[in-house]
């Protein structure tokens, strides 16, 4: 019984140190995954602008070739964007007519 | 008076050779694209024929038109197998470029994607979209891009390309040089994302690698527009012939397209060919004997091989007319009015 009790009290701490460290981590790459964020919100603006009507410079040519690669990122950027935690992610939920 | 003298040289027996000793063809990187521009009606084509003919008697040669136009196929009576690769006679083989129908496949394949990506065309059916895609900026110089590249992959020495008006063909050769900027800009900022993608994986995760389709992609499109670029700026991998006719509007254009190759390609014309120049009686009973005279002298004038075709009664064509118009080349003309 005893044994029992602190086996799962022994549990109890492992999980608590383990959720400890990965909060520990997360909080770490916090910022490098804000600026993540940031980057690949610029980058998909830069890339999908010239097809929705914003003049960003990229050729429209390349535009369409990268397109292909870039739906898993469109759809997360779409996402957060429904979650509104950026701009840019919401500007193209608007011209996406979502 | 220079009429009369050209008129002298019509019977150069070697002409095929001095053409070859022009195109430098024995020391010049093999497949070697060689593209003949000009404004449209001055005989492009006509010449590409020729060129092609002459090069065809030492190499394996594709003459390939991606002008809409589609004079070639006429020429040859190749009328059914337009987009396909056929030959001629012995070395010589060529390719007519299906221009509506290569823009439509390009972009049917760039339709599903945009479909998919922006749920507001989904409203349109997929012609509509394909019909938005076809008038992007830049698809059909790209389609030419891809048709010149794709030859260039082929077992061909020589690829004379009978190019389109002469604005397009422009933007056909600075295009490459644009794009590779662009692309390293779009490398430069997608390494940086994958870097700190890698940096979230590896301290959350463990992750040793990761991969990207985006960067590889963005890799390969480099690799593509720079094989372009340093195509059409070396002169071991391609010549420039311009051609014009004694006239001033073409005549302009072939100076613009000189001045345009040199400040943006570092290039000089391998060949300026005047064609279509009048008989002297011609020319004073079409009041165009001074005109004709002036712009000849310029042109003598230009740093670059020259040669001179006459005009001839009839208009050449069929393949017989052009390769019977290659004895009437007059590569001696300039060095003779000096």
């Amino acid at each position: 019984m005893v044994i029992k009790v602190l086996r799962k009290t022994l549990n109890n701490i492992i999980s608590i140190i383990r959720m400890q460290i990965e909060a520990f981590r997360e909080s770490s790459v916090s910022a490098i995954r804000l600026e993540h964020n940031e980057l690949e919100a610029s980058f998909l603006t830069m890339v999908l602008g010239p097809l929705v009507g914003i003049v960003t410079g990229v050729p429209p040519v390349i535009s369409l070739e990268i397109l292909s690669e870039i739906g898993d990122e469109f759809r997360y950027l779409e996402s957060r964007a429904f979650r509104g935690e950026d701009v840019i992610g919401d500007l193209f939920s608007v011209l996406s007519s979502e | 008076m220079l009429l009369e003298i050209s008129s002298q040289y019509f019977q150069v027996s070697n002409v095929r050779e001095k053409v070859l000793e022009i195109l430098d063809v024995d020391s010049v990187v093999k497949p070697h694209v060689v593209m003949v521009m000009g404004k449209g009606g001055v005989g492009k084509t006509t010449i590409s024929i020729m060129l092609a003919l002459i090069a065809s008697s030492k190499f394996k040669t594709l003459i390939m038109s991606i002008d809409p136009a589609m004079h070639l196929i006429q020429y040859l009576g190749i009328m059914d197998v337009k987009g396909k690769i056929v030959n001629v006679k012995g070395n010589l083989w060529a390719y007519q470029l299906d221009l509506e129908s290569t823009i439509r496949s390009l972009t049917e394949s760039y339709a599903i994607h945009i479909r998919d990506l922006l749920p507001s065309l989904k409203v349109l059916n997929l012609d509509d979209v394909v019909d938005i895609v076809k008038n992007v900026p830049g698809l059909e110089e790209e389609v030419y891009m891809r048709s010149i590249h794709e030859a260039t992959t082929m077992n061909f020495e020589f690829i004379i390309v009978d190019t389109p008006p002469t604005g397009i063909t422009l933007r056909i050769l600075t295009l490459p040089k644009l794009y590779t900027l662009w692309l390293e800009r779009l490398i430069e900022l997608r390494e940086r994302i994958v870097a700190l993608r890698y940096v979230i994986a590896r301290t959350l995760y463990g992750e040793k690698e990761i991969k990207d389709r985006a960067l590889e992609k963005l890799y390969k499109l480099r690799e593509y527009y720079s094989t372009l670029e340093k195509l059409y700026t070396s002169q071991q991998h391609s010549s420039f012939i311009l051609v014009s006719n004694p006239e001033p509007v073409p005549y302009m254009e072939t100076l613009n397209t000189i001045k345009h190759i040199t400040q943006n390609l570092n290039r000089k014309p391998k060949l300026l060919v005047m064609n279509k120049v009048l008989p002297e009686y011609e020319a004073k009973i079409l009041n165009m004997k001074s005109i004709q005279e002036d712009i000849l002298r310029n042109f003598c004038t230009l740093e670059a091989p020259k040669v001179v075709i006459m005009k001839t009664p009839k208009p050449p064509s069929t393949l017989t007319d052009i390769a019977d118009l290659i004895d009437k080349i007059n590569t001696d003309y300039c060095l003779e009015i000096q």
